[in-house]
């Protein structure tokens, strides 16, 4: 299942080789419930849960909009780092504790809102979940 | 190893983008972090988000498209942008959350990606 993991990223990679300039960048963050998440490692569920990502990918290829993407682990790895008084404290767990996480983002570059919003809906997250569909800012400096 | 580094500002850090007497310290500091990661060698990507009152939630249901201003979280912080870093464990990700601008004044998570099979 990993497998549609790799060929997702490979196309997100080529197709950030070959993007031609043609809209605004946007990112849509996939918040996944609980019940999805355990879906990716589900002998009977897996296939059906990473074939529908493969699919969207797939599809934002296509459409040659897709400029990047992951899949995170589930947010029981993360870890939330602040510094106060140049002392670093690091704690278990996400910033945000809420039940639908963060479970990874596509990074799509499409004319207008609406066009992110209906590949926002598009995505499989979006059944059971959410997407968050957050335009990017012009960062001086950046590769 | 890719680490996701999430950036989670206060109003405070968000308001210094566009802030004159500030602004030019607050890219400052985020142009230093993001050299230091490049000439490090362990940046995959990076990219800062406009603020979170721009960000539109959306979800599928009943195959109804429901719309709603505003990011599915509502926290005082919010993620102001992120970067992807490749390094050979979760230790050395946290190191540089820690030296991440946003560290001292919201917080940075930090979450392992699924790996690639190759």
């Amino acid at each position: 299942m990993k497998r549609h993991h790799f060929s997702l990223l490979a196309a997100a990679a080529l197709a950030v080789m070959t993007a031609t300039a043609n809209g605004d960048q946007f990112a849509l963050l996939i918040y996944e419930t609980p019940d999805e998440l355990a879906a990716r490692t589900d002998d009977t569920r897996g296939a059906a849960y990473w074939k529908a990502f493969a699919d969207y990918g797939a599809a934002l290829q296509s459409a040659g909009i897709i400029r990047g993407g992951a899949a995170l682990q589930p947010n029981t790895g993360a870890k939330t780092v602040t510094v106060r008084d140049d002392e670093s404290v690091t704690t278990d767990g996400p910033h945000a504790q809420s039940s639908t996480q963060l479970g990874g983002y596509f990074v799509i570059e499409v004319p207008t809102l609406d066009e992110a919003l209906q590949w926002a809906a598009k995505a499989p997250s979006s059944l059971t979940g959410a997407v968050e569909v957050r335009p990017f800012y012009p960062v001086p400096g950046m590769p | 190893m890719n680490y996701l580094i999430l950036i989670y500002e206060s109003e405070h850090g968000v308001a210094a983008r566009t802030d004159e007497a500030r602004a030019p310290e607050y890219w400052q500091s985020w142009s230093n972090y993001a050299d230091a990661l490049i000439a490090s060698g362990i940046f995959v990507d990076g990219n800062g988000l406009q603020p979170a009152t721009t960000a539109t939630t959306v979800r599928l249901r009943d195959d109804k498209r429901l719309v709603h201003d505003g990011p599915f979280a509502d926290t005082k912080e919010q993620l102001g942008g992120y970067f992807v870093v490749n390094v050979p464990d979760l230790d050395t990700a946290l190191e540089w959350a820690a030296r991440c601008p946003a560290a001292t004044d919201g917080a940075v998570e930090v979450r392992p990606a699924l790996p690639p099979r190759d």
